[in-house]
C-alpha cells in the first residue's frame, strides 16, 4: 500500500519529465531579451554585492568642495549637494533597493502561495475567509496604505530599520499570486495524479507537498521575478516622498528625493538613480517574460 | 438595464461602507492613546480636549463608527481640530483640481492610445505596431513619480516651454489650461502605452470573430466593420479596466500634485498624513475611495449599455 | 416550374476556372483550392460537398476575397461574374459586390451576427451600406425581411439582439439580411449544421422558397447529403482542395463515380436501409495539403488504388451531360470500384 503511494507521488513529481527541463532551459536560452535581462540583473547583484570593493569613494564621504560637480573623471555620476559621489551611492543604493525587492518579493510569494495552495486545496471555508480576505486587500489603494503605514513606523525608519518597509510592500503585494496560486490548485486538484493519490488516502500534506507544489514551480518562478520589480517601485516611490529608506542610507528613491531641489540647476542628479530604477526594473520585467514563455506555456505571449 | 443599473449601484455602496470600515479600522488599530496618535505631539491640551469630544472618544467603537457613517452620510465629514474648519470644505476645496487632472490625463490617453491600438491591430507588424509595442513596454517601466519629475526637467527645465509648478491664477481659464498640460501628461502617459496595448489585443481578438467575417461578406465598408462593428466590441474589457485602473490613475495623479506643486487630493492626504491630521486624511480617503468606486460604477453601467449581454447577467 | 429549369440551359452566371488559393501557417503553405473549376447557372442550387478541409469553404471565400488576411490568398484562376473577373476586382469594386450581389450566410449564426447591434440596425446598415435610403425606410425594410424569412412579430424582434433569438431564428435572420439586396447569387455556408433536424428542414425550406421568389442562384457548402438531396440541382464533389466530381443530385445519388463519393453515400443512413446493415465510414484522415505530390490525394483511403494512383493525378474526365469526375478508374470498365 505504502508503495503505491509512493508511486503516484513520483508519478506526479515525474510529470516533467527531464528532456522536458532540457527543453525548457533551452526555450529560456534561446530568449534574447530574456538573457539580455539576465545578464545585466546579474550584473546589478553583483555590484551590488560587491558595492564596497567596486565603489570609488565612501558612500558618506562628504567633500563639500566639489558639490554638485556634474559629471566629471573623478566623479562619474557627479556630486551631490553634499559632496557625496553619486555613482558610489548608486551602488550602494542598488543593495538597498534589490535587497528590499528581493525580500519583498519571497516574503510576499511564501504568503501569496500558502494562502493560494490551502484555499484552493482545502475549500470550504478556509477558501472563503482566506479569499475575501484577498479581496478586500486588493481594494485598498497600495499608495495610500503605505503613506499611512510609513508615517506610523516613522520612528522605526528613522531609527535606520529596514523591516518596517519590507513589511509594507509585503503588506500590498501577496495578492495577485495568491489569486494566481488559487486557480491553479483548483485546476490541478482534479487532475488524475491528484485525485489518485487521494483515493488511496495520502494524507493532504503529502498531496500537497509531493503531487500540487512541484507542479507550481513555473508558475511560482515567473510571479518571484515580476514580483522583484513591483517591490524595486513600491519602495522607490516611498523613498522618494521621504517616507522610506532615511538619509544617509542611499537608496534610488531617497537620492531622487534630494535630487529634485535641484532639478533645474543639476538635471544629471535627477537622470542616474532614475535610469537605475527604469533599467533594473525593465530588465527584472524581461527575465520574468523569459521565464513565462519557457516554463509556463498557457500564458506565453503570441 | 434600470435593474442592472440599480443592482450595480447597490454593489458601489456596499463597496464604499466596506472600504469607510477598513479605513476607520486601520486608523483605529494603532495601540495607544488615540487622540494623540491621530493628533500627534503638537496638538495642545485644548485641542486634544476638542479631538476627543468631536470624535466621540469616550462612546465605544462601534458607536463611534457609527456616528461617523452617519455624519458621511449627510455629507458631515468632521472638523479639522488644527484649523477649525470643515473636513468637507477642506476636501470639497481640492477635489475640483483632482478631477480635472484625472480626466485631463486620461482624456489625452484615451484620445491617442485607443486609435493607436486600433491601427496597431488593423496593421499588425506594421513600423506603427512596433513603434506602440516599444513605448508600451518603456512606459511601464518607468514609476509615475519618474514621469512628472522627467517631463518636468525636459519640458520645462531644459525647453522652458511650460510652466514649472501651480495651478495657474485662479481668474485665468487659459493660464490654468497651461498649466494642467504638463501634469496631464506625466499622468497619462503611462496609460497611452497600456491602453493601446489592451485595445490591440482585444482588437486582434474581435476581428477574427465570425461576425466581423460576416460583416465583410455583406459588403460594409471598412470604416464601419472596424469602428463600427469590431471597436464597439474590443473597447468593452478596456472600459472596464478604465474603470477598475482608476485608483492606479489617481496614485499618479498624487506625484503629479506633489512634484507639480499642483493643489488637489493627493497632495493634501499627503500633506495631511505628514502632519498626522488623521482627522481630514480620513475624510479625504473617503472621498477618494467614493470617486473610485463612482468611475468603476459608471465603467460599468457604459459597458452594460453598449453589450446587452452584460446587462442580463447580473 | 422552377426558375432552375427555365433558364438552364442559358449561359452561367458565375464561371469559375482553376482557382488557386493558399494559406500559410507555421507548417508551410497550405494549397487549400488547387484549381477548382466549375459554373452556376442562373436560378440554380449548386451543393458543393466534402469533409472538413476539403476547400470547399475556401472556395467560397476566395470568391468574395474574405480568406483571412495576411493568412490567406488567391494566387490563380479566374472567377467570371456577369463579364467581370471577380479575382481582379479592387477592394471598392468587391465591396461592392459582397452582400449586395453575391451574400453569403455562415454556419454559426450565433458568432455570425453581432452582438452588440439590435438586429433589425445590422440588416438596415447592411441595406444602407450598398444603397442610399433613410434610416427609417432601411428599418422598415429590415422588418418586411425578418417576415418574408418567417420571423413571428418581426416589428419586435427587429429591435432584439442576436443571444435573445433562438438558434433557427438567429439562422433566418442571416437569412434576412443575406437576401436584403436581392443577390444573384447566396452563398450558404453550413446553414443548417448547428441546427436540429426539424429546425433544419424549416430553414432549407425558407431558403428554397426565396430562391424561387427571387430567382436567385445559391452554392450550398454542406457536408450532409440529406441537405443535397433536399435542396440541390447539381453536386459537386470536393476532397484535398480538388474537385472531384460533379453530376446533377439524381446523377449522383443513382450513379456515383468517383470512390470517395461512393464511400461517402454508403456512410449516409438511409430509410430503406435493411436493419443491421452497418454504416461504413471512409477510413483514415484527409491528406495534408502542405507541397502536396501529384498522387491522387484519395489514393492513400482508396480501396481500389493501383500503382498509377500513387504516380499521377487523375485528369478530369466528362461523363455525360456536365458530369466530370478526377478517377484513373472513370471510363475503365476493368477496374472495379463497386464493393
Amino acid at each position: 500500500m505504502s508503495a503505491s503511494r509512493s508511486d503516484i507521488a513520483a508519478q506526479a513529481t515525474a510529470a516533467r519529465p527531464f528532456s522536458e527541463r532540457r527543453e525548457k532551459l533551452m526555450l529560456l536560452l534561446a530568449n534574447r531579451q530574456g538573457m539580455v535581462g539576465l545578464v545585466l540583473v546579474l550584473a546589478f547583484f553583483a555590484s551590488a554585492i560587491f558595492a564596497p570593493w567596486l565603489a570609488p569613494y565612501d558612500p558618506n564621504a562628504l567633500d563639500i568642495p566639489v558639490r554638485l560637480s556634474g559629471p566629471t573623471w573623478d566623479h562619474w555620476a557627479g556630486t551631490d549637494s553634499l559632496g557625496r559621489d553619486q555613482f558610489t551611492r548608486l551602488l550602494y543604493g542598488a543593495r538597498v533597493s534589490l535587497g528590499i525587492g528581493v525580500s519583498v518579493a519571497f516574503l510576499s510569494t511564501l504568503i501569496g502561495v500558502t494562502v493560494g495552495v490551502l484555499a484552493g486545496f482545502l475549500g470550504g471555508w478556509v477558501e472563503s475567509v482566506l479569499m475575501r480576505l484577498t479581496d478586500i486587500a486588493l481594494m485598498v489603494p497600495p499608495l495610500i496604505f503605505l503613506i499611512i503605514g510609513a508615517r506610523m513606523m516613522q520612528d522605526k525608519l528613522s531609527g535606520g530599520a529596514i523591516w518596517p518597509l519590507i513589511f509594507l510592500v509585503t503588506v500590498v503585494s501577496w495578492m495577485t499570486i495568491a489569486r494566481v496560486i488559487r486557480g491553479q490548485v483548483l485546476a490541478l486538484r482534479e487532475r488524475e495524479f491528484v485525485e489518485a493519490a487521494r483515493a488511496l488516502g495520502a494524507k493532504k500534506r503529502r498531496i500537497i507537498g509531493r503531487a500540487i507544489l512541484p507542479n507550481l514551480i513555473g508558475i511560482i518562478t515567473v510571479n518571484l521575478t515580476i514580483a522583484v520589480a513591483g517591490a524595486i517601485l513600491l519602495e522607490s516611490t516611498l523613498s522618494f516622498l521621504g517616507l522610506g529608506v532615511q538619509v544617509p542610507t542611499p537608496t534610488w528613491g531617497n537620492m531622487l528625493d534630494s535630487a529634485k531641489s535641484f532639478i533645474e540647476t543639476e538635471p544629471y542628479l535627477v537622470w542616474f538613480p532614475g535610469l537605475a530604477i527604469v533599467i533594473t526594473v525593465l530588465c527584472v520585467n524581461f527575465v520574468g517574460d523569459g521565464l513565462r514563455d519557457a516554463l509556463d506555456p498557457t500564458q506565453r505571449k503570441t | 438595464m434600470w435593474i442592472y443599473a440599480l443592482k450595480r449601484c447597490g454593489l458601489a455602496v456596499v463597496i464604499v461602507f466596506c472600504a469607510l470600515a477598513a479605513l476607520f479600522a486601520l486608523l483605529h488599530m494603532i495601540p495607544g492613546d488615540p487622540v494623540s496618535i491621530a493628533l500627534g505631539p503638537r496638538a495642545t491640551p485644548e485641542v486634544q480636549a476638542r479631538y476627543a469630544e468631536k470624535m466621540h472618544l469616550d462612546e465605544p467603537l462601534v458607536v463611534q463608527f457609527g456616528i461617523f457613517v452617519g455624519n458621511a452620510i449627510t455629507g458631515d465629514l468632521g472638523m479639522d481640530v488644527f484649523s477649525e474648519r470643515s473636513v468637507t470644505l477642506i476636501v470639497l476645496d481640492q477635489l475640483p483640481f483632482t478631477i480635472v487632472l484625472a480626466l485631463a490625463g486620461l482624456g489625452w490617453a484615451v484620445i491617442l492610445g485607443i486609435p493607436l491600438g486600433c491601427l496597431s491591430a488593423v496593421r499588425p507588424n506594421s513600423w506603427l505596431d512596433r513603434v506602440t509595442g516599444l513605448v508600451s513596454v518603456g512606459t511601464i517601466a518607468v514609476p509615475s513619480f519618474l514621469v512628472s519629475i522627467w517631463s518636468l526637467l525636459v519640458f520645462s527645465v531644459m525647453l522652458g516651454w511650460l510652466p514649472v509648478l501651480g495651478a495657474g491664477d485662479p481668474g485665468d481659464l487659459g493660464d490654468q489650461i497651461y498649466h494642467l498640460i504638463l501634469p496631464a501628461f506625466a499622468v497619462g502617459l503611462g496609460w497611452v502605452g497600456y491602453l493601446a496595448r489592451l485595445v490591440r489585443a482585444s482588437m486582434l481578438e474581435v476581428m477574427g470573430e465570425n461576425y466581423i467575417r460576416a460583416a465583410w461578406a455583406f459588403g460594409l465598408p471598412r470604416r464601419t466593420v472596424v469602428y463600427r462593428y469590431a471597436l464597439k466590441v474590443a473597447i468593452l474589457p478596456t472600459i472596464t479596466l478604465i474603470g477598475i485602473g482608476f485608483g492606479n490613475l489617481l496614485s499618479g495623479t498624487v506625484f503629479a500634485e506633489i512634484i507639480f506643486s499642483r493643489p488637489g487630493l493627493g497632495k493634501l492626504i499627503f500633506d495631511m498624513v505628514m502632519n498626522r491630521n488623521f482627522p481630514v486624511v480620513q475624510g479625504a480617503v473617503l472621498v477618494t475611495a467614493a470617486l473610485y468606486v463612482v468611475v468603476a460604477l459608471v465603467a460599468d453601467l457604459v459597458v452594460a449599455w453598449t453589450d446587452p449581454r452584460v446587462r442580463e447577467s447580473l | 416550374m422552377s426558375a432552375a429549369q427555365s433558364d438552364g440551359g442559358g449561359a452561367p452566371l458565375l464561371r469559375v476556372d482553376d482557382l488557386r488559393a493558399t494559406y500559410d501557417t507555421e507548417g508551410g503553405v497550405v494549397r487549400a483550392v488547387d484549381g477548382v473549376s466549375f459554373e452556376l447557372r442562373h436560378g440554380e442550387v449548386l451543393a458543393i460537398v466534402g469533409e472538413s478541409g476539403s476547400g470547399k469553404t475556401a472556395t467560397s471565400l476566395a470568391l468574395l476575397d474574405l480568406l483571412p488576411k495576411h493568412i490567406g490568398k488567391v494566387v490563380g484562376g479566374s472567377a467570371e461574374f456577369d463579364g467581370i473577373d471577380l479575382t481582379k476586382l479592387s477592394a471598392a469594386d468587391m465591396r461592392a459586390v459582397r452582400g449586395a450581389r453575391i451574400a453569403m450566410i455562415f454556419q454559426d449564426a450565433l458568432t455570425a451576427l453581432n452582438p452588440v447591434h439590435k438586429v433589425g440596425k445590422q440588416i438596415s446598415e447592411m441595406i444602407r451600406a450598398h444603397q442610399r435610403v433613410p434610416r427609417s425606410q432601411a428599418w422598415e425594410r429590415a422588418v418586411d425581411l425578418l417576415e418574408m424569412v418567417g420571423i413571428p412579430n418581426p416589428r419586435e424582434r427587429a429591435s432584439n439582439y442576436v443571444h435573445e433569438f433562438s438558434g433557427g431564428m438567429r439562422q433566418r435572420a442571416m437569412i434576412a439580411m443575406a437576401i436584403a439586396l436581392e443577390p444573384e447569387i447566396l452563398i450558404a455556408d453550413e446553414p443548417t449544421t448547428a441546427l436540429d433536424v426539424t429546425v433544419q428542414a424549416q430553414v432549407l425550406d425558407v431558403l428554397l422558397g426565396l430562391r424561387e421568389r427571387l430567382g436567385m442562384s445559391i452554392i450550398l457548402i454542406t457536408h450532409d447529403l440529406g441537405v443535397v438531396a433536399r435542396a440541390a440541382d447539381r453536386v459537386m464533389v470536393m476532397y484535398g482542395g480538388r474537385k472531384i466530381e460533379e453530376q446533377t443530385t439524381e446523377g449522383l445519388f443513382a450513379n456515383p463515380q468517383h470512390p470517395y463519393t461512393k464511400g461517402l453515400l454508403r456512410s449516409m443512413p438511409r430509410l430503406d436501409s435493411v436493419i443491421g446493415d452497418r454504416l461504413t465510414q471512409i477510413p483514415g484522415a484527409p491528406p495534408s495539403l502542405v507541397n502536396p505530390s501529384e498522387a491522387c490525394r484519395f489514393a492513400p483511403r482508396c480501396d481500389f488504388a493501383r500503382p498509377i494512383c500513387d504516380e499521377q493525378y487523375p485528369a478530369q474526365v466528362s461523363i455525360g451531360s456536365g458530369s466530370q469526375v478526377a478517377c484513373h478508374a472513370a471510363g475503365d470498365p476493368t477496374w472495379e470500384t463497386n464493393t
